[in-house]
C-alpha cells in the first residue's frame, strides 16, 4: 500500500528538521529506502520538496510511505498545492512560540482551502498536530493552542523537533490515523 | 473495536489493460523508460531498465508528478488552462510527460536522436488508450488485516520504538 504523508505548517516551524530527524532515525532501523531528496535554496529553505521513502510491514502488510513537507514560506504557496495533490495524511507543525501564533492560524485557514479544492474536509482528514518548539520561553500553553490550532480534536504530540522529541511518535501517529480513519472497512470518512 | 483495515489495488484485467499500453509505447518508441503515475506520484506502471532499483523510479515519479503540477500552477498564472505536455531536452537524453485525464501522467524517456515528434504521436496514441481503460478503472480489496486500535498502536510502537 502506498501512502502519502505530508508535513505542513508555517515557515520555519520545524516540518524540515522533523523530516530530516525522522529519515535519519528511521534509517538507523533499516525502514527507509535509498536517500533523502531536498531541494532547497543556499540558505536552507525548502524551495520545493524533501521527501523519501519508508518501508514498514505491519502484520504481513507492506506499507511504503511517501513523507514529504511542504515549502513554508507564502511566496511558494502554489508548489505547496502541488505537493499535497493526492495526500493521505498530514502532520501540521505549529511553532509553539506565542509571536508566531496569527501565521500558524493562516497557514491552517490556507490548508483547509487547498484540500477543499481537492474535494477534502481538513476537519474529516486524518491529522496529527505537533506542538513544536516547546523548548521556547515563550512557548504558547498547549491548553490555548488546543483550542486554537485543533479544532478537530486529533492526536497532538508536544515536540523538540531539533533535539529528536517528539519525532517519532508524531509519525506512528500519522500512520495509525491514516489506517484507522482512511483504509478501515469502517472508516470515520 | 475490532477494524478491517483493507488494502486496494487496482482490478486486475484493468492493470493487464495499462501493462499492455505501456508496453506497446515503450517498443514503439525506442524508449529507454515509460512511467505511468498519479499526480500524486505512485506508480502505476514502469517498462525499462534505466533505474537501478525500485525507490530510484519512487523518486522520479514523485519528481515527475511535482514538476507537472508546478507547470500546471504556472499555467494558470498565466492563463494556459490547456498546458498538456512537458518536455526536457538534455545532452543525451530528452524526456516528454503528457497529462492522462483525470489524474494521470505519462513520462517517456528518449536517447537522443530520437524523432521527438514520432515519440508525441505515439504517446498521444497512448494516451487515448489509456484514457478509456482510466474511464473504468476501479480498485478491489486484495487483503485485509483485522484489529483494534490500541493492537495498531502497540504494533507500531514496537516496530518504530518510539
Amino acid at each position: 500500500m502506498k501512502l502519502k504523508l505530508v508535513y505542513f505548517g508555517s515557515s520555519l516551524a520545524g516540518k524540515s528538521t522533523n523530516v530530516k530527524t525522522l529519515y535519519k532515525i528511521l534509517k538507523e532501523k533499516n525502514l527507509v529506502k535509498g536517500d533523502m531528496v531536498v531541494m532547497e535554496t543556499e540558505e536552507q529553505r525548502t524551495l520545493f520538496m524533501e521527501f523519501f521513502i519508508s518501508s514498514i510491514n505491519i502484520e504481513g502488510f507492506e506499507l511504503e510511505l511517501k513523507i514529504l513537507t511542504t515549502p513554508g514560506q507564502f511566496r511558494l504557496h502554489p508548489l505547496r498545492k502541488v505537493i499535497m495533490k493526492g495526500v493521505d495524511g498530514l502532520v501540521f507543525v505549529v511553532d509553539s512560540s506565542k509571536e508566531r501564533e496569527k501565521i500558524n492560524f493562516l497557514v491552517m485557514r490556507e490548508t483547509a482551502a487547498v484540500l477543499k479544492e481537492m474535494g477534502e474536509d481538513l476537519m474529516r482528514f486524518p491529522v496529527v498536530v505537533q506542538y513544536n518548539k516547546r523548548d521556547l520561553p515563550d512557548a504558547m500553553d498547549i491548553e490555548d493552542m488546543q483550542v486554537r490550532f485543533n479544532p478537530w480534536a486529533t492526536d497532538y504530540v508536544p515536540a523538540v523537533a531539533v533535539e529528536g522529541v517528539g519525532v517519532l511518535e508524531t509519525f506512528e501517529k500519522a500512520i495509525k490515523n491514516i489506517l484507522v480513519r482512511k483504509y478501515a472497512r469502517s472508516a470515520l470518512i | 473495536m475490532e477494524l478491517d483495515i483493507v488494502q486496494y489495488e487496482i482490478d486486475r484485467e484493468i492493470k493487464e489493460g495499462i501493462d499492455r499500453i505501456i508496453s506497446n509505447l515503450f517498443n514503439k518508441s525506442s524508449a529507454e523508460l515509460v512511467l505511468l503515475t498519479d499526480d500524486a506520484g505512485r506508480i502505476v506502471c514502469l517498462c525499462g531498465d534505466k533505474l537501478s532499483n525500485d525507490y530510484a523510479a519512487e523518486f522520479l515519479a514523485s519528481i515527475i508528478s511535482g514538476v507537472f503540477g508546478a507547470a500546471l500552477e504556472m499555467g494558470k498564472i498565466l492563463s494556459m488552462e490547456d498546458l498538456d505536455i512537458l518536455q526536457y531536452e538534455s545532452k543525451n537524453m530528452d524526456v516528454v510527460i503528457k497529462f492522462i485525464p483525470p489524474r494521470f501522467l505519462l513520462g517517456v524517456l528518449v536517447r537522443k536522436g530520437t524523432s521527438l515528434g514520432t515519440v508525441r504521436l505515439f504517446l498521444r496514441e497512448a494516451s487515448e488508450e489509456l484514457s478509456s481503460q482510466m474511464e473504468n478503472l476501479k480498485f478491489v480489496p486484495v487483503k485485509t488485516i483485522k484489529m483494534d486500535v490500541k493492537t495498531l498502536e502497540e504494533k507500531l510502537n514496537k516496530l518504530l520504538g518510539s
